[in-house]
């Protein structure tokens, strides 16, 4: 008896369960047949004319998942947020998760079904296109009458043709625009110049002379309270910045690993050559030889930990480190200098110069309600007035004209920001921006048409150390004195985006793993028989499959 | 009161080797103290240090270049006390919540001569061995409604197996003869879970009470999943976005130079100071249930 009402417990239980679900089927039959309601009334409230202005008639809602470096999203409310709607009419509804990171906060929207919508994120690449692929993102090309500015960026932008083949897929369609930045050095070697002074030598030009002068440095032990490290650097310094004093191209902003040759007519993999051995070997001796701290597989933050206690000799890191030069309480004479990559083999090589297709991807979620809307307001993200203001700050409250030089228009923040980042910010004027809603979405500012430029407060356009770097470096660029590694567009089929996310995921984690153990081991174990073995396990995890998948979507975008 | 005259003797009659090994425990155990209590000295040192002798490892034992700026920055960031007011929201409704919701659960599941008795032990035990797992049951939290919701935070997470399996145990060791005696009196179920059980299980209900409050003062994943607005948002997702954001981003292109100011306090005081500040709750709260602590813990594992 007691066995019977409890089966007939659960089976009340199971029934209820099962009653309570949806009917999907009659709700996809109702969407099919009869037309929403709230698409109707968007069709005859949108005035957009292509301009940032007003967008709608009748004040209405937008959902957006923006999210780009873990917790900045867009928030329904911000500061930018009540500024568009009050331009547009529009209001933007932030749905992204700004507790979780960038990869997790995308996926579970995905598995939500993205209901925003508009869909961006400004590092996930390789997943948004997946997704695409998958039928996530509505096909723009439908929605191109309604998006000027889109239209017009693509014909007529100098980047555009580039970012539309880079936006496109294989059979032509648009799920996603692809984001962009302005073309600049980023990762840079610095060396500290009241060292070179105390070994009287020069800023080193080859990686010969740069190996010498960090050996100068360890054995005269420069370092403050007998610890010297003469190369300050993490895991991904030696895994992405360094190769290339060695003369060894491993990676792409664009295209991660797997690379173009010079003559852009072939694919490979950047870590399965003999280039990239020799670098390996080289790093290796060098770790085992006290060139790089014993702990930089473990250490937080070695640039805060080595260069303000005087222990650190050189880097090579974001252009933004040359700040230490100012910061208080440095050694006395701390002094760092920006310097060309060394020349090796005759060549100097740097493969940290951003893309301009690297940023990120936006589109129009497949299960938006409102798609014309959607695409309106996506292609008002494309607007001069959105850029700029979105990037800085509202013009006559966070940012002010202050000048134009060659003509371009050069913003300035204002004062009363400036104050309000020092004491809200601990000054730091990109947390300050992004918890405001400057959010820097979609295209990068300095994308259009070079016609304008941001500085911050008290600062003279051009004049600041980070200026004078990317000055030089451009110029290196452009007369060849620096070789940048070059970047290709291709586009996939849906099946070839899955193959290449799950080869790459296992590729780059064994890689990873057999990296950090060949550099914290004995550089002579880096040999014959150890690169073989390296190699056939790379094979087996699916390198070259990967890099005939890059070279099979090559001969079919030619 | 302590015979110390017996203890003397007890000391003299021990032979030497019992006495070195005494005092090589007791060192053992010193070490282990000074290996538990560091990390908090530590803490609370570069909480009151300035950001730039933390960051250079200047802190050792005790705080260098003293300063209180990183908790004069907290107490004046509204976001840092609506977090702390959320956490301790969280931690106190959750705990009555869950409390409730335990021990009506254990006390039906320990009156033996309930019809379906067996089949809730079961389905309880169940929940032990069997997750649906952590996507699908994201996917029923947000299809429930349970997404940004202080109140789905604290229903939707109420019941632990373990901790009602605890509470069962121990109602099943209370006296029989209690509990018969109170029927034969017209005591109703509902007055003998309140008079006679309650007030006879007070160690196991301090423990679970203290695991609740522990559980929900430190948890901090579904919460990162679920609260999206600040405003809801308890202490401890607060940290670990200080922890995540400080972390150096390697794709950094901005190329901004952030300058620090001497003297203050930078991210890290910050993030050591917001670690002091959550420490405080669990300091206030353990005290008063410490002494049912141990007798609830072994009390509620051993079954009569």
């Amino acid at each position: 008896m007691k066995r019977a009402l409890s089966l007939l417990l659960i089976l009340a239980l199971a029934l209820g369960l099962i009653g309570c679900s949806p009917d999907e089927e009659a709700k996809n039959d109702d969407s099919a047949n009869v037309e929403s309601p709230v698409e109707s009334q968007v069709e005859s409230n949108i005035v957009y004319d292509g301009t940032f202005s007003k967008i709608v008639k009748e004040p209405t809602e937008i959902s957006v998942f923006a999210k780009m470096d873990n917790d900045f999203v867009v928030k329904t409310d911000s500061t930018f947020g009540k500024f568009y709607e009050e331009v547009t009419g529009v209001k933007l509804v932030g749905t992204a998760n700004p507790n979780v990171d960038d990869i997790t906060g995308l996926n579970i929207h995905a598995t939500e079904g993205f209901p925003s919508d508009i869909i961006i994120s400004a590092h996930e690449v390789d997943a948004m296109v997946q997704f695409a692929s998958e039928g996530a993102f509505v096909d723009l090309n439908e929605y191109m009458d309604m998006m000027p500015n889109t239209k017009n960026f693509f014909e007529n932008h100098p980047l555009g043709k580039q970012i539309y083949e880079a936006s496109v897929t294989a059979d032509g369609k648009l799920f996603l625009i692809a984001a962009a930045e302005r073309f600049k050095p980023t990762h840079v070697p610095l060396i500290r110049k009241d060292w070179l002074d105390k070994v009287g030598m020069d800023v080193p030009q080859t990686t010969d002379e740069l190996e010498k002068v960090l050996m100068a440095f360890k054995d005269n032990n420069l370092g403050a309270g007998g610890i010297t490290v003469p190369f300050v650097a993490k895991h991904w310094v030696l895994k992405q910045n360094t190769p290339t004093l060695l003369g060894a191209r491993t990676e792409s902003r664009a295209t991660g690993r797997v690379i173009i040759n010079d003559d852009g007519t072939e694919f490979y993999h950047g870590w399965s050559t003999d280039e990239f051995r020799h670098a390996l070997t080289e790093m290796s001796r060098w770790y085992d030889i006290g060139i790089f701290s014993k702990e930089l597989f473990t250490e937080d933050k070695p640039r805060d930990l080595y260069f303000p206690s005087d222990r650190g000799g050189f880097t090579v890191w974001s252009a933004s480190t040359i700040g230490f030069n100012k910061q208080p309480n440095m050694p006395e004479g701390f002094e760092l200098v920006p310097m060309l990559p060394t020349s090796y083999d005759g060549v100097r090589l740097d493969q940290r110069a951003t893309h301009f297709m690297r940023k990120g991807r936006m589109g129009i979620s497949v299960n938006s309600e409102n798609k014309e809307l959607a695409a309106v307001v996506l292609d008002s993200f494309l607007t001069e007035e959105f850029i700029l203001q979105n990037a800085y700050g509202i013009i006559g409250e966070q940012l002010e004209h202050v000048d134009t030089v060659d003509g371009l228009k050069i913003y300035q923040d204002t004062k009363e920001w400036n104050d309000t980042i020092k004491a809200e910010y601990n000054n730091n004027h990109k947390t300050a921006r992004h918890d405001n809603g400057f959010l820097n979405i979609g295209l990068s500012f300095d994308v259009i048409y070079d016609e304008a430029r941001y500085i911050k407060y008290g600062e003279e356009y051009g004049k600041t150390p980070i200026d004078e770097i990317e000055s030089k470096y451009l110029k290196a660029y452009e007369t060849g004195e620096v070789k940048f590694v070059p970047a290709v567009n291709v586009s996939f089929t849906s099946d070839e985006q899955d193959e290449i996310n799950n080869i790459k995921t296992n590729l780059e984690f064994y890689q990873d793993e057999i990296f950090s153990e060949a550099i914290t081991n004995p550089y002579t174990n880096i040999d014959d028989s150890w690169w073989n073995e390296y190699i056939k396990k790379s094979n087996e995890v699916g390198m070259e499959r990967l890099v005939e998948i890059y070279n099979t979507a090559l001969a079919r975008n030619k | 009161m302590v015979d110390k005259r017996n203890m003397k003797a007890n000391f003299i009659n021990d032979s030497k080797g019992e006495i070195i090994f005494g005092y090589i425990v007791n060192i053992l155990m010193g070490i282990c103290i000074l290996g538990a209590l560091y990390p908090l000295i530590y803490v609370i040192s570069a909480s009151l240090s300035s950001g730039i002798s933390v960051d250079r490892g200047q802190v050792f034992l005790w705080p260098v270049e003293f300063t209180l700026g990183a908790y004069e920055y907290l107490f004046s960031d509204n976001a840092f006390w609506i977090s702390f007011a959320n956490s301790v929201f969280y931690m106190l409704a959750g705990t009555v919540y869950c409390m409730f919701v335990s021990v009506t659960v254990a006390y039906v599941m320990s009156r033996k001569t309930f019809i379906f008795n067996k089949s809730i032990n079961f389905f309880i035990l169940f929940t032990m061995w069997l997750s649906a797992g952590t996507i699908p049951r994201y996917l029923n939290y947000i299809n429930l409604g349970m997404s940004d919701s202080r109140i789905a935070m604290i229903i939707g997470f109420g019941v632990s197996a373990f901790n009602i399996i605890l509470i069962r145990n121990y109602f099943d060791s209370l006296p029989k003869e209690l509990i018969e005696a109170a029927t034969m009196d017209g005591a109703t179920e509902a007055q003998i879970l309140r008079k006679i059980y309650i007030p006879l299980s007070a160690p196991i209900l301090a423990t679970v009470s203290l695991f609740y409050a522990l559980a929900s003062w430190n948890s901090w994943f579904w919460y990162s999943l679920l609260i999206k607005s600040e405003s809801k948002q308890p202490l401890q997702i607060v940290l670990r976005r200080l922890l995540l954001y400080s972390a150096e981003n390697i794709d950094d292109t901005s190329n901004e130079i952030i300058n620090i100011v001497a003297g203050a306090h930078n991210d890290t005081t910050i993030k050591y100071a917001i670690m002091v500040l959550s420490l405080i709750p669990v300091l206030i709260v353990y005290p008063y249930v410490q002494k049912h602590f141990t007798k609830g813990i072994t009390l509620g594992g051993v079954k009569s």
